[in-house]
């Protein structure tokens, strides 16, 4: 849920979580990945990976899928156009607050 | 490097940074050239059929290690699919490259490496050495790839002038590419290790 504190833009809550930044800054640097490589970058726990990224995709954010590889499944998952806009925005906003930081400080 | 640049050069270099898959091939070439210095076993005395019979093998060995390795990342490490337009901007470094193999080319000939055994592991390692023009890169792994270029090519030079023992230019060229294989899969062990403290937090 956005939150405006006063004198900054706003900020997306649901990307701004340190975990789910993670998650999203990998997923922007490639087409999809696998749960195990998106556990082995952010360094998170089965179950918070999990917790998360079902949070991503309630969000819109992501697209989960399941493909079978004989008798094991790969969880692959990528970013969702609306993901890669609302990361796109969510820099954006940062920058925003950094130079609004920046120019409080002069 | 902060957690932002780590995680997106770790997804973009994730394939790169398994360059210990073609571990066999230097291995296997350092141990031909330990065979002929110290066994003194000649491919002129054995015939082609042998030098061919090497070439095959190595090539097995090197085909299973790959796949073994391969399937060793994707299980440990997982699974990604690069981003295709990342690939078109990494083949603008293409004409950059192209010079650079050509020139270490143009530099074998002269050194009169193409004559010998070590002009194929040569062309091989100057092929690999692409790295060094990559700006993403770590300036340690960047100088590392340049200084194994420019030992591969200072070996070369040695090898004309100082009729360098074949032995020592062979070992050191094999040397300094399994060297810069372990330092690529201690760079990927190193990206993937302080992730899950800050992440967590």
């Amino acid at each position: 849920m956005p939150e405006r504190q006063p004198g900054f833009p706003e900020v997306d809550r649901v990307i701004h979580e340190p975990a789910r930044l993670a998650i999203l800054t990998v997923l922007s640097a490639c087409t999809s990945a696998d749960f195990v490589f998106l556990q082995a970058a952010t360094g998170l726990s089965k179950g918070n990976l999990s917790v998360q990224l079902t949070r991503l995709e309630e969000a819109g954010l992501v697209n989960i899928e399941r493909v079978l590889l004989g008798k094991k499944t790969r969880t692959e998952v990528e970013l969702s156009r609306l993901g890669k806009r609302q990361l796109g925005d969510y820099w954006h906003t940062m920058k925003r607050i950094q130079a609004q930081g920046a120019a409080q400080r002069i | 490097m902060d957690q932002q640049h780590r995680l997106l050069f770790l997804t973009h270099r994730y394939y790169d940074l398994q360059s210990l898959r073609f571990a066999p091939v230097w291995a296997a070439l350092l141990a031909l050239g330990a065979a002929v210095k110290w066994l003194k076993i000649s491919s002129t005395a054995l015939g082609p059929a042998a030098d061919w019979s090497v070439c095959l093998a190595v090539l097995a060995v090197e085909g299973l290690w790959y796949w073994m390795a391969s399937l060793y990342y994707q299980r440990r490490f997982g699974w990604l699919k690069p981003d295709p337009l990342r690939l078109i901007n990494q083949r603008r470094r293409g004409p950059l490259f192209f010079l650079f193999w050509t020139s270490m080319l143009a530099w074998a000939v002269y050194c009169g490496l193409h004559q010998s055994n070590a002009f194929f592991p040569y062309l091989l390692a100057a092929l690999m050495s692409q790295p060094m023009f990559d700006a993403e890169n770590p300036p340690l792994r960047r100088i590392a790839y340049g200084l194994g270029g420019l030992l591969i090519a200072a070996a070369a030079l040695a090898n004309r002038f100082a009729h360098l023992d074949g032995w020592v230019y062979f070992s050191s060229l094999c040397a300094v590419m399994l060297a810069l294989g372990v330092a690529d899969h201690m760079l990927l062990l190193s990206l993937l290790g302080p992730a899950s403290e800050e992440a967590d937090a």
